[in-house]
């Protein structure tokens, strides 16, 4: 009797659990993969929906991980769009055949240097790698923050800085081509992030991995975007950004379709609003330090970039050599 | 004489297949596993070999020349190598020391039950939370190192944080194997050589060390297997210095879109996996079928050890559960401060982000593990009674097979599935249902170990009984077997949960958008900025499996059934 009960009983919880595994999905709901961290893309998902009723539902990944990810699923993609990370990713993604172009509606307001000529992405934000670096260990070694790649290799530094593996982050990435336009070619590059792998503590997964361990002084410095250093001021530690002289790259941040992807007229709808002031003014009103890439979009006052050497990259010529610098990086700096 | 033995075996091959046949539940059963066997287990091993080698539908080996190429992927080899014989070698003395301090002094039951928890925390507890503890331990400012000690300079990334981080997560295992042994030798043989005037030294030495190889030897072999296959701890601690092969695999894939190259990293790992996975079925698995407890191995114990040893090993094994114990306090007291290393006041807020942006993940992470649980469950117990009670043609395969997919290190399994489902008629990628078969395929493995160790040791009689009173395979199932090995049952149910809460290496590329997993919220938050939220989550795992835990116990005791300490097989 309370056998049969607790049978029946397990029987009903099971058919629900079945039930709710099996019913997910809807039709006004746009699948997304997002590169940029949860506290920044929710933001602006919810803001849409807010607007719009279109629902958005994501994962987070890593650009190398998303990129990895929409070509394993060429064949039966996942998402209809990849929202945020660098525009290099995406470059690499044009050759793999996996990104539908699209001109978003308004599209003529972003400069022609942050867009894709044939649509295939269009840049929504501007992230800069900058140099932070922990107050007081600044203090302790009497060392004013860092205004030139060179000064990274003082001494006090040693075994002091993160940065990100430029195998998995669009962070790491961004950091090797500065340093080669900093330096003026590749092989100077190169001699000089070998010199400076022996400060380097630990080399973060993540980009912005670093930025809390320099914000607690287990590391002293790090070069990161702007966008992780602006979110480490303002979770409560005691950190300084600063720029190198010779100069450091911008990355675009962009969104792209995804090729043969599900619901693209809500992706477009949602690529049409990105592109806009409005949107783009919300950085500054959730406190996320991207700067926009529409003119006429409120920049946060969060950001001061004065001082500031940056580099616009020529995105093709990035997306061609990623993966040669990125081995070139394992082999000759790692050493491996 | 092979050409009769030859015959033997066909006519015995000949009479297990008439059985079959004439028992039509039992050949639709066996179809039905194998079939399961061959799309879940079977099928994603050879996408993955595929992968790796074979391009344009020729064998080949470039792939794997290449990847051997890299001197950082030969370095990696060799560093798993050997971080997995450092984590067995102190892993398992570590271990010894706990379950003879358990079982071989007079300390009381307070003192025991502080080591039990200290060695469930670990095993209960979600990935990257020791990696992340040890992180502000022992970092180059770590609160001990720095703040306490006033030292520098320490270098934590490499081979001694991973070592650290895997000793701390893994001893734990090796203390219940050999706290089970330990229970079980014989004390009469003790005591008989005490009463031959030996020493206690010599009585250790000569009685006690001996019978408990079998029992270390296991230890160190799960050890082993257990550090090779582990992502999370290198992740955090390794660095780019010390690369070991989880690692590089997930690299080479998510880094370098080398989907070719991460498959033959898994091959490379793949090697050493089954050799132990053969050395311990064939030579130690065997002899040790620890899982069985019942018997309590907290007897009087005390004689092998004076009193003065009992306190320096219980000192010993304090020392190192006071070390827990503080990690574990610092992740609480990370997830309940504004910025765990700079401000520490106090707030809720990572809390309310755990259950608010969180909410996704956990119910997410809920329905696919009390999913898993009773499928996992009663998978265990259907392929542990096939195996150790009928005859079939294939059974040793069979036993064989459903052992695999827990053999093998996580990542391998993940990546092959991920392989092998993407695309239709099987595109279970982006389905809760492939999580919930990498959790049913790898994790019932303790059910089924623990039914067949049920039914080693109750007399098939009682079950011949009730066929020769006429009640067919389903019946004698369900009315005498069942209730015989609910208790393996329920150690099933119990590891399938923990692991389903727990588990990353085999699920990391099996999320998708529309399901997710706390486990990849924490390895996000501690990858990424968040540490509070890393902190919260794992704080909730841990008291999510706590729960659980203790109501699937506290029904078992309802039932009067015996507790079946399963969590040993944890790895």
């Amino acid at each position: 009797m309370t056998r049969s009960r607790v049978s029946v009983l397990a029987a009903a919880v099971l058919v629900i659990l079945l039930l709710a595994v099996g019913g997910v999905g809807g039709a006004s709901v746009l699948d997304v993969y997002s590169i940029w961290p949860e506290s920044f893309c929710t933001p602006m998902f919810q803001e849409f929906t807010a607007r719009t009723g279109i629902q958005i539902n994501f994962v987070r990944h890593s650009s190398g991980e998303v990129l990895a990810r929409i070509i394993a699923e060429k064949n039966n993609p996942r998402v209809g769009m990849v929202f945020g990370g660098p525009a290099d990713t995406f470059a690499a993604a044009i050759d793999e055949g996996v990104l539908e172009p699209y001109m978003p509606a308004g599209v003529d307001a972003i400069p022609k240097g942050y867009r894709h000529p044939e649509g295939y992405y269009t840049g929504i934000a501007l992230n800069p790698i900058v140099f932070l670096s922990n107050r007081s260990f600044l203090a302790e070694n009497k060392l004013q923050p860092p205004a030139s790649w060179n000064d990274l290799l003082h001494p006090a530094y040693r075994q002091q800085l993160q940065m990100a593996d430029a195998r998995t982050s669009g962070t790491g990435v961004n950091r090797l081509i500065s340093t080669i336009f900093a330096f003026g070619s590749e092989d100077a590059a190169y001699k000089y992030m070998k010199e400076l792998d022996k400060q380097v503590q630990v080399y973060t997964k993540s980009g912005g991995g670093g930025t809390v361990p320099v914000g607690t002084r287990q590391a002293g410095a790090g070069v990161f975007f702007l966008v992780d250093c602006i979110l480490t001021q303002q979770s409560g530690y005691d950190v300084v950004i600063s720029f190198p002289k010779e100069g450091s790259a911008v990355a675009l941040e962009a969104c792209a379709l995804v090729k043969g992807g599900k619901n693209h007229d809500l992706a477009k709808k949602f690529l049409d609003w990105l592109v806009t002031d409005e949107a783009q003014s919300l950085y500054a009103k959730y406190g996320v330090g991207f700067m926009p890439t529409h003119p006429k979009a409120v920049v946060s006052d969060l950001i001061d970039v004065r001082g500031a050497n940056f580099i616009d990259v020529d995105l093709q010529w990035a997306a061609d050599n990623r993966q040669r610098l990125i081995d070139r990086w394992v082999t000759e700096v790692l050493g491996q | 004489m092979s050409s009769t033995s030859a015959s033997v075996r066909r006519e015995r091959r000949r009479i297990e297949l008439a059985n079959l046949m004439r028992d039509p539940v039992l050949l639709i059963t066996v179809a039905l596993v194998w079939i399961a066997m061959f799309v879940f287990v079977l099928w994603p091993l050879f996408r993955l070999l595929q992968a790796g080698f074979v391009e344009k539908g020729q064998l080949s080996t470039r792939a794997l020349v290449a990847i051997l190429k890299r001197p950082n992927n030969r370095l990696a080899l060799g560093n798993s190598m050997l971080l997995g014989g450092l984590v067995a070698v102190i892993g398992t003395a570590l271990g010894y020391l706990f379950a003879f301090t358990y079982t071989r002094t007079n300390i009381g039951r307070f003192w025991r039950g502080v080591i039990d928890v200290a060695c469930l925390l670990p095993l209960i507890s979600p990935p990257f939370t020791l990696a992340l503890a040890i992180l502000f331990a022992l970092g180059p400012r770590g609160l001990i190192t720095y703040r306490i000690l006033g030292l520098n300079h320490t270098n934590l990334y490499g081979l001694q944080g991973a070592l650290l981080a895997e000793v701390l997560t893994y001893f734990p295992i090796a203390y219940l194997t050999l706290r089970g042994i330990l229970a079980n030798v014989d004390r009469s043989m003790e005591d008989a050589a005490f009463s031959l005037g030996a020493s206690r030294l010599r009585v250790f030495l000569t009685v006690t060390l001996p019978l408990t190889i079998p029992g270390m030897a296991n230890a160190l072999l799960v050890l082993f297997a257990s550090s090779l296959a582990d992502f999370a701890s290198p992740l955090i601690l390794a660095g780019a210095r010390f690369p070991v092969l989880p690692t590089q695999a997930y690299l080479q894939i998510t880094g370098l879109y080398d989907m070719r190259g991460g498959a033959v990293l898994c091959f490379l790992l793949l090697v050493p996996s089954l050799l132990v996975f053969l050395v311990q079925s064939r030579w130690v698995g065997k002899r040790s079928y620890i899982t069985v407890s019942g018997k309590s191995a907290a007897s009087s114990g005390g004689r092998l050890t004076a009193p003065w040893a009992g306190r320096l090993l219980l000192g010993l094994c304090l020392a190192i559960a006071v070390f827990v114990f503080f990690l574990y306090g610092s992740i609480l007291f990370g997830s309940l401060v504004q910025a765990w290393g700079a401000n520490h006041t106090f707030t809720l807020k990572n809390y309310k982000y755990v259950f608010t942006f969180g909410r996704k993940a956990i119910k997410d992470t809920l329905i696919i593990a009390f999913t898993a649980m009773p499928l996992g469950g009663l998978y265990g117990i259907l392929v542990g009674y096939l195996v150790s009670r009928k005859s079939f043609p294939g059974k040793k395969a069979m036993e064989v097979v459903s052992m695999v997919n827990y053999s093998l290190p996580g990542m391998i399994v993940g990546i092959g599935y991920l392989l092998a489902f993407n695309d239709p008629p099987l595109a279970l990628a982006g389905t809760a249902w492939i999580l919930i078969a990498a959790y049913v395929f790898r994790y019932s493995a303790t059910g089924i170990r623990a039914t067949v160790a049920t039914l080693h040791q109750m007399d098939p009689a009682i079950e011949e009984a009730s066929t020769s009173l006429g009640a067919g395979t389903a019946t004698t199932f369900r009315r005498i077997t069942v209730p015989l090995i609910a208790p393996a049952f329920f150690a099933g149910l119990e590891i399938m949960f923990i692991r389903a809460m727990t588990a990353i290496s085999a699920t990391i590329f099996l999320i998708s958008v529309n399901w997710t997993l706390i486990t990849v919220r924490i390895l996000e938050g501690a990858t990424e900025l968040e540490l509070g939220h890393a902190a919260g989550f794992s704080i909730l795992v841990i008291a999510i499996v706590f729960v659980t835990m203790g109501i699937l116990r506290w029904v078992m005791r309802r039932a009067g059934m015996s507790e079946y300490s399963a969590i040993g097989e944890i790895r």
